[in-house]
């Protein structure tokens, strides 16, 4: 719902700057659009708003409809920023390649997503490890049953992501990784695919069997987490910022930012992605509830 | 007729209209081919998209293997059976159907035949009201009133299942359902309840030997056009069916409707947005809004040239 409402809000706001920069064109023509990711949408638009205070005559336009509308609009060169919260794939970066006469995307990492498990607040688990995860999720995976890793007898319901969002590939890279032979392992039939990560918390709290995972930014009052050890008996840690950033916590995804070439530090582009690298862009991605690179 | 009303009115020696009239019925003709032009040009685009991969795609796995894993772990090959998303608007379309229509009929009976003076304009006004209700908002009542009702009811751990979506669709087909066959049992001519009256019929025979047979037609349309409701329906679904596609073990068990399922309009609404433009994964969930539309197709031509047919055995 609220990822929702913010491209809502976005939408209405891009139509307004497209409105406002008319004007603007004519002095400045100062202006940046930024697109991709929707998970990084709540913290592109807070860093379009803390941005006016530092350059207020910088038009941003930001959108997030998905990490992979950000690399079509860097192609399509209606974009000079792509917010994406998987790497860039190798075709797309191709195509930016031919589309640019061969300057090639440029990667930038501003922060980091911890990935929570999500379950019932309810829920008598409270901490579960990695190699457990993978049994959980994987298909052929040994888990599927809550009073498996100490809960009460009721089978697991996985509520998961859509199979393109950068959420639903970096778990699956992160957790189910490879079977024996080195193939990389799918997800175990029957995993839901939620409405966004709205969804997947809507779920989780209220189906009292439920688990989900999604950016530790969507936790609410009425779903509760797993704390999470990378080994089987290992200390188990909550996905607090301070835990992503001394890599406790074993579930953390980078957030990426891309652009055509390293930007000039002097253009518009480079100002803001100084700025955002910087102190104050990073304490924007902290009040967002992701965590800061530093 | 059209000669008799042109000459008609030059007659009153209007030249405005005079001038005017090659204009009129230049737009009206370009309306009326317009929306032959558009569908020819839906059919256009979807087929333009999916036609690099219409050639390779593997009928056989499309349609009858159940797993769809367009973005497969590393080294992996990516797999399109959709089986189990065909299902799933299969399930919903039966199950809301077989909801909706005994409701629908039912309440268009009672407003057409028995509910008089204010009763029947409120109902009348509540039914349009209920028609108005975005899907999102049934989508969201699904996910947050009816998920939990149905967890408690059937004492079940998920509440967002095949009867959950079921439900949320029924209630926006039922209006449609409602009012189509209301006109339908209207326009049956009083001449035949009188006589069925007179002949010494109850009101409920009236209804179910003369009306019934009278205004078949109609109401066939009106469940016509629920079914393609059900099968259009995305918002709803997408929020209220779980998500997952499961293919049943046993059709005729009821335990079915609790199971979660996805839908092919939720399929392409959830994935189309983060795929990259022009891929693989992109051609294919092309591939299934054509087969969503075919079954459209499908279901408005069989259920005219059921009409049609109908109306070859009354004359």
């Amino acid at each position: 719902m609220k990822a929702k409402f913010h491209t809502l809000i976005t939408v209405t706001g891009a139509a307004a700057l497209a409105l406002s920069s008319c004007n603007r064109d004519d002095e400045s023509g100062e202006k940046i659009t930024v697109a991709g990711s929707d998970t990084m949408l709540q913290v592109g638009l807070a860093w379009q708003d803390a941005y006016k205070d530092v350059a207020s005559d910088v038009a941003l336009s930001v959108e997030g409809e998905g990490s992979s509308t950000g690399f079509k609009a860097l192609i399509d060169k209606t974009a000079e920023i792509a917010h994406s919260s998987r790497q860039i794939k190798e075709s797309e970066a191709e195509k930016i390649k031919a589309a640019h006469g061969g300057t090639e995307a440029v990667e930038h990492i501003v922060g980091f997503d911890g990935i929570a498990v999500f379950m019932h607040p309810d829920n008598p688990v409270k901490s579960i490890s990695v190699p457990e995860l993978k049994e959980i999720w994987a298909a052929g995976g040994s888990i599927n049953n809550w009073n498996q890793v100490g809960g009460s007898d009721s089978e697991i319901q996985r509520m998961g992501r859509s199979n393109s969002s950068g959420t639903y590939g970096y778990f699956q890279k992160a957790i189910l990784g490879k079977d024996a032979e080195g193939k990389g392992l799918e997800y175990k039939p029957g995993t839901g695919a939620a409405n966004g990560s709205q969804g997947v918390v809507e779920f989780c709290s209220t189906t009292p069997s439920g688990i989900g995972y999604s950016g530790m930014s969507y936790k609410n009052d009425k779903v509760g987490w797993l704390a999470v050890s990378a080994e089987k008996g290992g200390e188990a840690v909550e996905p607090t910022i301070a835990n992503v950033q001394n890599k406790t916590y074993p579930i953390a995804r980078p957030l990426y930012i891309y652009t055509v070439g390293e930007p000039d530090p002097d253009s518009t582009v480079g100002k803001y992605l100084a700025w955002i690298k910087g102190e104050g862009g990073q304490k924007v991605v902290a009040e967002q509830g992701f965590v800061p690179v530093k | 007729m059209a000669v008799g009303k042109t000459s008609a009115i030059k007659a009153v020696g209007s030249r405005a209209l005079d001038r005017a009239e090659p204009l009129i019925r230049g737009i009206i003709y370009v309306s009326g081919w317009s929306s032959i032009l558009f569908v020819a040009a839906i059919f256009f685009f979807i087929f333009k998209e999916a036609a690099p991969i219409l050639t390779k795609v593997d009928w056989g796995e499309f349609f009858f293997e159940n797993s769809w894993i367009p973005n497969p772990a590393e080294g992996n090959e990516a797999s399109f059976g959709a089986a189990g998303i065909l299902y799933g608007t299969f399930a919903i379309t039966v199950v809301s159907t077989m909801i909706a229509m005994p409701l629908g009929f039912a309440a268009a009976v009672y407003i057409s035949e028995f509910a008089t003076g204010k009763v029947k304009e409120t109902l009348k006004v509540l039914i349009e009201l209920l028609a108005a209700i975005p899907s999102i908002i049934w989508g969201f009542i699904g996910l947050v009133i009816m998920g939990p009702i149905i967890q408690k009811v059937f004492n079940v751990e998920v509440g967002v299942n095949l009867l959950n979506a079921s439900l949320m669709v029924a209630f926006m087909a039922i209006p449609l359902i409602v009012s189509i066959s209301e006109d339908a049992l209207r326009a049956v001519p009083d001449s035949y309840r009188e006589a069925a009256l007179a002949l010494g019929a109850s009101k409920w025979e009236v209804v179910y030997k003369v009306l019934f047979p009278a205004a078949k037609n109609g109401l066939l349309a009106a469940a016509m056009l629920g079914v393609g409701r059900a099968v259009g329906e995305t918002m709803a679904v997408w929020m209220a069916s779980g998500g997952t596609e499961n293919i049943p073990g046993n059709v005729l068990n009821p335990a079915i409707l609790l199971e979660r399922v996805k839908a092919m309009t939720a399929t392409i609404a959830s994935e189309m947005k983060d795929t990259a433009h022009g891929d693989q994964h992109y051609m294919m969930l092309f591939v299934i809004g054509i087969v969503l539309l075919l079954i459209c197709v499908v279901i408005n031509v069989v259920s005219d040239l059921v009409i049609k047919g109908i109306k070859k055995k009354h004359s």
